[in-house]
């Protein structure tokens, strides 16, 4: 399996919360500021590219009754440490994320990338794996804070833009109009709920859509020849 | 019966588990070792900013054998450059909606709130979460100037509005603080 081909399907044909539909939890409670989807989608890139390394590294010594256990094992090992870093020299992320860093250890994307890929594929497609899914994971998130904050709030870049004193984490973003105007059912967790449900939807088709073309040119192909 | 293949006896997944346990373990104590003292002054500097913005003061000095429920960790008596009480200072923890709730409450001379300072929380973002919102009209100044009688949610018979959607946390920090008012009128 080649970058490309890895990276496209973690990007999008095996997207994790788009395709796989897996890790669902924090992308609607998450993205309510661009600060928070933006640090929650690189932590759990970096949870998931160390555990797939090294959960791919000890794949033929692991005893198969026993996978899972150890799978939990590591990957609360590396949350915590993540966890513990992000509260002693991140804290605006620590305290924003709050109680969504530990739930990593839950996350589905994690233990089903180790369980999926990492136990039959060696450390550097592994390590690469990690990447990308974590990659499309950002991803959507990003999409899900641009159109939340963005028709909910009015604003862009919660967090990270017009932050109060340069202090990153603070402040609500770029207003680009009145957040009375936002429908602000959006910015609760319903209206992660509904954004989340719109996007699949959207992906589903354009997905459906490119399959078609793909068997349409192929049928030509077989017909011209 | 045929057997597949040799599956590993007990013992030996159990010991594998030990061992993969064992050096989660100790790479996690090693972490929490680098990262404990930085993560300790960050508290006590946050603890530090809450007392400075609920109630300034020249000197805190610790209190102790007041009335507690058991939500109050700790009372300062605040006094000003020449010794005169300024108030008191209160460091609580207490249950809001989704877990337990750190907030430091000032108390003036005259036994009304100067403010409340929530240092930690796990409550919902976007609700709950806006109790530990510090700027300029965040909801948590609707406390400043409140006394015993005052200090209670709209729907308790008092005067403050909650925040909309967040119920249980506005209320948890308003009785708190309005717990802390109640200590403070029995030391006089």
């Amino acid at each position: 399996m080649t970058a490309k081909q890895q990276f496209k399907e973690g990007l999008i044909t095996n997207n994790p919360v788009l395709v796989q539909q897996i890790g669902m939890c924090a992308t609607m409670a998450i993205t309510t500021s661009m600060f928070n989807g933006i640090g929650m989608g690189l932590s759990v890139l970096i949870i998931l590219t160390c555990c797939n390394v090294v959960i791919s590294a000890i794949r033929k010594i692991i005893p198969n009754e026993i996978r899972l256990a150890i799978f939990v094992v590591v990957i609360a090992g590396f949350v915590t440490i993540v966890d513990l870093v992000l509260q002693a020299y991140i804290p605006a992320l620590s305290e924003s994320l709050g109680v969504f860093i530990p739930l990593i250890v839950v996350n589905c994307i994690i233990i089903g990338r180790a369980e999926a890929f990492c136990q039959k594929n060696p450390v550097g497609l592994a390590f690469r794996d990690g990447i990308f899914q974590g990659l499309g994971y950002t991803a959507v998130l990003f999409i899900m804070c641009l159109i939340r904050e963005f028709l909910g709030k009015g604003s862009f870049g919660g967090g990270l833009l017009n932050t109060i004193d340069g202090v990153i984490g603070t402040g609500n973003g770029v207003q680009i109009f009145p957040s009375e105007f936002g429908a602000s059912i959006l910015t609760l967790p319903v209206g992660g709920f509904i954004t989340l449900g719109c996007i699949l939807a959207a992906m589903n088709y354009a997905l459906r859509k490119s399959e078609e073309k793909k068997e349409a040119r192929e049928r030509a192909e077989k017909e011209g020849k | 019966m045929e057997k597949k293949t040799a599956s590993p006896s007990i013992m030996k997944l159990a010991l594998v588990l030990l061992a993969a346990a064992a050096v989660v373990a100790l790479v996690l104590g090693l972490v929490n070792h680098v990262t404990k003292d930085r993560i300790a002054q960050l508290a006590a500097e946050k603890t530090a900013t809450a007392y400075a913005n609920v109630l300034e003061a020249a000197n805190y000095e610790e209190l102790s054998g007041y009335e507690n429920n058991g939500t109050i960790t700790k009372l300062v008596k605040a006094t000003d450059e020449s010794g005169a009480p300024a108030g008191y200072v209160a460091e609580t923890y207490f249950s809001g909606a989704q877990g337990m709730i750190t907030m430091v409450v000032g108390v003036g001379a005259d036994n009304s709130c100067t403010g409340i300072y929530v240092t930690k929380s796990s409550e919902t973002a976007g609700l709950g979460a806006l109790a530990s919102e510090t700027q300029e009209g965040a909801w948590r100044d609707n406390l400043n100037g409140t006394t015993l009688e005052t200090a209670k949610l709209a729907k308790d018979g008092g005067s403050i509005a909650a925040i909309a959607g967040a119920t249980i946390t506005s209320r948890a920090c308003t009785d708190e603080a309005r717990y802390v008012m109640y200590v403070t009128s029995l030391l006089g």
